[in-house]
């Protein structure tokens, strides 16, 4: 089938590719059908394209890529929306948020993973309860602040 | 909307299966103690609504062109491969001039 996306244009996929949400992603719920898009194969972050509306689109990645330690449970009442019967069924992605035109204050969402059960595809995006995990996790280091003087310099620590 | 006043230790039951307790009261903040069975899910409404904000400020805005410049910032020496990724079924399209957008 043939779906119209707004950054990569019309796309030729087969149904096989297409992720189902049986929880939407939050603020999405009229789009239960999304794919993933790789427009650049040596970059890590790919596109979580909706099938049903051309201009929304996330960019996803995979957390340990950029060092961050991060593991969580999926609770058992979710698994079973998923119908995830090991582990290894399992895969997740992070949203990622790109400021425009300031890709330095990128961030990524560790407290709301998208998950999906690779065999049947079923996914959603899951709300953990660890209150420590951030919605907008910094990817890079944040620049240090530049004084205007020698003695501001010093008096800012 | 229904709606009732109860008084520190007091309760409401839900659907018979969940219970809802006041715990506490401080100035303006109550404490709350909910019990109900595994498969309910509770949350703080701000968790879902700061997710809900970040998802829509994503899924709208981050342009491809963005996207590549923050690729560029990348520390050189990382292997971008994936591993897990490759096993999602995914659909590959390169664009010919790249950050170009609709």
């Amino acid at each position: 089938m043939k779906i119209k996306t707004s950054r990569f244009g019309e796309l030729e996929i087969n149904e096989n590719v297409i992720f189902n949400f049986v929880e939407p992603i939050l603020g999405y719920e009229r789009l239960p059908r999304f794919i993933l898009v790789d427009n650049a194969p040596e970059s890590p972050f790919k596109w979580l394209q909706a099938v049903d509306d051309e201009k929304i689109a996330f960019p996803v990645t995979v957390p340990g890529y950029f060092g961050l330690d991060y593991q969580f449970t999926v609770p058992d009442q979710e698994a079973k929306k998923l119908e995830l019967t090991s582990s290894n069924e399992l895969l997740s992605l992070n949203i990622v948020c790109i400021p425009a035109g300031k890709p330095e204050d990128a961030t990524i969402n560790l407290l709301g993973p998208i998950i999906i059960n690779l065999i049947n595809r079923k996914a959603m995006q899951l709300v953990l309860i660890d209150d420590n995990l951030p919605v907008k996790k910094r990817l890079f280091a944040e620049k240090p602040k530049e004084s205007n003087t020698p003695e501001e310099a010093m008096t800012k620590k | 909307m229904l709606v009732l006043t109860r008084k520190v230790g007091q309760k409401l039951i839900i659907n018979d299966n969940i219970e809802v307790i006041i715990l506490e009261t401080k100035g303006d903040s109550v404490k709350i103690g909910i019990k109900a069975p595994k498969n309910v899910s509770i949350f703080r409404e701000e968790i879902y609504e700061e997710i809900k904000k970040a998802n829509l400020q994503s899924g709208k805005s981050v342009m491809v062109n963005d996207l590549y410049k923050a690729v560029n910032m990348l520390d050189g020496n990382k292997s971008s491969a994936l591993p897990d990724l490759d096993k999602l079924p995914k659909v590959v399209k390169t664009l010919k001039e790249p950050g170009v957008d609709r």
